[in-house]
C-alpha cells in the first residue's frame, strides 16, 4: 500500500504536518508514505523519520517555460500515476494542488482534500477539506487549529508522541555543525516571519527587549532568523549595544534550530515557523499575534504557551508585551493574553462579543450546535434581505424542473445568486452563510442539469431555514402569532 | 521575481489560458487540457510570488 502527501505550501505548514504524518504512520503502518514537496521548502522534512520517500516538485523545470514544459509535466504526472497510489492526500489546498492531484489520482482508491471533477471543475473533496475552502483563512472566523484541520481530513486523532522533536542526538549533531555555543537555558527571539503585516520592525524588537530585560538582567537573550533577515538581528544589536545578546540571525539551519528550541526556557516570535516548530520540541512560546492574523489557526500549541494579540504591528506596544512577558516567565497568568489549552478550540482567552457569536455561528453551521442569539441588528437587516432573496431563487430553481430549457430562467438565477451575495456581503455573519453556501454548492458533482437544480434547491431550502432564524419580517410574525394567542 | 520575468510569465498564462479554453470546446476536458491546466495554475502561483518566502502559500 502507498500514499502519497502533496505538502505543496511553505515551511511552517510542513512542519504543522510532522504529527499528521507521524499520526498517518501510527494507523497505517503498512503504508509506504510519500511526499511531494517543492525544493526551495523540502528541508523542512529533515528529521522527520515517517517518510520513506520525498519527491520534489519541479518547479524551475516548469518555470524556464520552454515549449517542452508541457511534455515535461505530462512526464512528471505520468511518472506518479505509475506509482499506483492507493491513496492521494492534498494538505495543499491550493487550485493548483487540485489539478494536480486530479492528474496524479486516476488510479488511485481515495483521494483527500481539494481536487477536480470529472469535467475539470473544482471539487474541494472530503468535508473537512470543504469546511477548509469555505471558512478557513487570515479574514475568517474559524478557530479550529491548522494541524486539527489535517488531522480531521483523515479522520485521525494525535497522541502526545505525534508532537515530538527529532532523536537528541540527532538534533545535537545539527548543531554543532553551527559552531555556536549554546549558552543555558536561554530565551530565543524568532525576528522575522513570513510576511511584515505578521512581523515587528526591529527598532520595536529593540524596545521589547530592553524593557524585558531591565527586569530580568540576568537572562540569556538568543536572536534567530534566515539570513535575509539579518538586518533586523543587526538593528536590534545596535540599539541596545551594551546588553548580553546572542545575534544568532542568519547563523542557524532549520535542522540546528530544533536543539536551540529544545533547550530554551521560551520562544518569543510572530506568526513564523518557529510556533510551528515549537510544537515539536514541547518548547512554550510567548507569540506576538495580529488582526492580520487568525492565530486560532497558527498559533503556538506547546502548554504554556501564550500569545499576545494587538491590532496591527504598527499597534504594537513593545513596553505592554515586554510587561506581560516578563509576567509570564514568573508563572502568572495575565488575563489579556490568549492560553494554549486543550479543546476543539486550542486557545482561551478575552471574550469578544461578535466574534464569539461568529464563531458559535461556524459551529451551528458545521458541528451541529446551537444558533447563536443575536443582538446585532444589522445582521438581522442582511438576513432578511438574503431570505428575500433566496425566496426567489428557490422559486426559480422549480422553476428550471418545469422548464429545463428556458434561457430567462437561467439568466435571472444568476441574477438572484449575484443579489445574494450582494445582501450577504453586508454583515461579516451572513457572509459567513454565504461561504456555507458557496462551499455546499461547489461539492455538487457534475449530473444532468435536473439532478443538479434538485440538490440546488435542497441547498437553497437549508439555507432559507437557517436565515428564518434571523429574518425579521419572521421575527415578526412568530410576535403577532404569540400576541393574537395572548389577546 | 523582476518586472520582466513577471510579464513574460503573465503572457506565457494567458497562451496557456486561451489554448485551455480551445482543447475544452473541441475535446472536453482530457488528460491533454489538465496538464495544460496543472502547468498555467503553477505559473499563477509564481506571479503571485507564491515561492517567495516573503509572502505566504495559502
Amino acid at each position: 500500500m502507498k500514499t502519497l502527501f502533496l505538502l505543496l505550501a511553505r515551511n511552517g505548514d510542513i512542519y504543522m504536518n510532522w504529527p499528521v504524518l507521524r499520526a498517518y504512520r501510527r494507523m497505517h503502518p503498512e503504508h509506504e508514505i510519500h511526499v511531494l514537496v517543492r525544493p526551495r521548502f523540502k528541508s523542512a522534512l529533515n528529521g522527520l523519520d515517517v517518510v520513506d520517500q520525498v519527491i520534489d516538485l519541479p518547479s524551475e523545470t516548469w518555470c524556464r517555460l520552454q515549449v517542452q514544459a508541457l511534455g515535461e509535466v505530462k512526464n512528471f504526472v505520468q511518472g506518479l500515476r505509475s506509482n499506483s497510489y492507493d491513496r492521494v492526500v492534498n494538505l495543499s489546498y491550493s487550485l493548483f494542488s487540485s489539478y494536480l492531484t486530479h492528474g496524479i489520482s486516476k488510479k488511485s482508491d481515495s483521494v483527500f482534500g481539494y481536487t477536480r471533477f470529472s469535467d475539470g471543475s473544482f471539487n474541494p473533496g472530503d468535508p473537512v477539506s470543504q469546511y477548509f475552502y469555505s471558512q478557513v483563512g487570515e479574514t475568517k472566523s474559524n478557530r479550529l487549529h491548522l494541524v486539527d484541520l489535517f488531522a480531521s481530513t483523515l479522520q485521525m486523532d494525535f497522541v502526545p508522541a505525534d508532537f515530538s522533536a527529532p532523536s537528541t542526538d540527532w538534533m545535537k549533531s545539527q548543531f554543532d555543525h553551527t559552531n555556536l555555543q549554546m549558552p543555558s537555558h536561554p530565551i530565543v527571539f524568532h525576528v522575522g516571519a513570513s510576511q511584515s503585516k505578521k512581523s515587528i520592525y526591529g527598532f520595536q524588537w529593540a524596545r521589547m527587549i530592553k524593557y524585558f530585560l531591565q527586569e530580568n538582567p540576568n537572562e540569556n537573550l538568543i536572536l534567530v532568523g534566515s539570513a535575509e533577515e539579518s538586518h533586523i538581528g543587526e538593528e536590534i544589536c545596535a540599539h541596545l549595544n551594551d546588553a548580553k545578546i546572542f545575534n544568532w540571525v542568519g547563523k542557524t539551519t532549520f535542522a540546528s534550530l530544533f536543539y536551540i528550541l529544545k533547550n530554551a526556557k521560551r520562544v518569543v516570535g510572530c506568526d513564523s515557523v518557529m510556533m510551528q516548530m515549537s510544537n515539536l520540541t514541547q518548547t512554550p512560546c510567548f507569540n506576538l499575534s495580529f488582526e492580520t492574523v487568525n492565530m486560532w489557526e497558527t498559533g503556538p500549541l506547546a502548554t504554556g504557551s501564550a500569545v499576545y494579540l494587538s491590532n496591527s504591528p504598527e499597534q504594537f506596544s513593545p513596553y505592554q508585551a515586554a510587561h506581560l512577558l516578563d509576567q509570564v516567565m514568573k508563572q502568572q497568568r495575565p488575563e489579556n493574553l490568549y492560553y494554549s489549552s486543550p479543546g476543539v478550540c486550542r486557545f482561551q482567552g478575552p471574550r469578544s462579543e461578535f466574534k464569539d457569536e461568529a464563531w458559535t455561528l461556524l459551529m451551528a453551521l458545521y458541528l451541529n450546535g446551537n444558533f447563536p442569539t443575536t443582538q446585532q441588528l444589522s445582521f438581522a437587516q442582511s438576513a432578511t434581505q438574503m431570505f428575500e432573496v433566496n425566496e426567489v431563487l428557490i422559486q426559480q430553481l422549480k422553476e428550471i424542473k418545469r422548464k429545463p430549457n428556458s434561457d430567462q430562467v437561467f439568466k435571472s438565477l444568476e441574477n438572484a445568486e449575484h443579489i445574494l451575495q450582494v445582501a450577504a456581503s453586508g454583515h461579516p455573519m451572513t457572509n459567513i452563510i454565504f461561504d456555507w453556501l458557496k462551499g455546499r454548492k461547489v461539492s455538487v458533482a457534475p449530473k444532468p442539469l435536473q439532478a443538479i437544480a434538485d440538490d440546488y434547491l435542497q441547498i437553497h431550502q437549508e439555507l432559507q431555514s437557517i436565515l428564518k432564524i434571523y429574518s425579521l419580517d419572521e421575527l415578526k410574525k412568530d410576535l403577532n402569532k404569540k400576541g393574537s394567542a395572548h389577546g | 521575481m523582476s518586472q520582466e520575468v513577471e510579464n513574460y510569465l503573465s503572457l506565457a498564462l494567458k497562451k496557456l489560458e486561451d489554448a485551455y479554453e480551445k482543447m475544452m470546446k473541441t475535446t472536453g476536458y482530457s488528460d491533454d487540457a489538465e496538464n495544460v491546466k496543472i502547468l498555467s495554475s503553477f505559473l499563477n502561483e509564481q506571479v503571485e510570488k507564491h515561492e517567495d518566502t516573503l509572502s505566504s502559500a495559502r
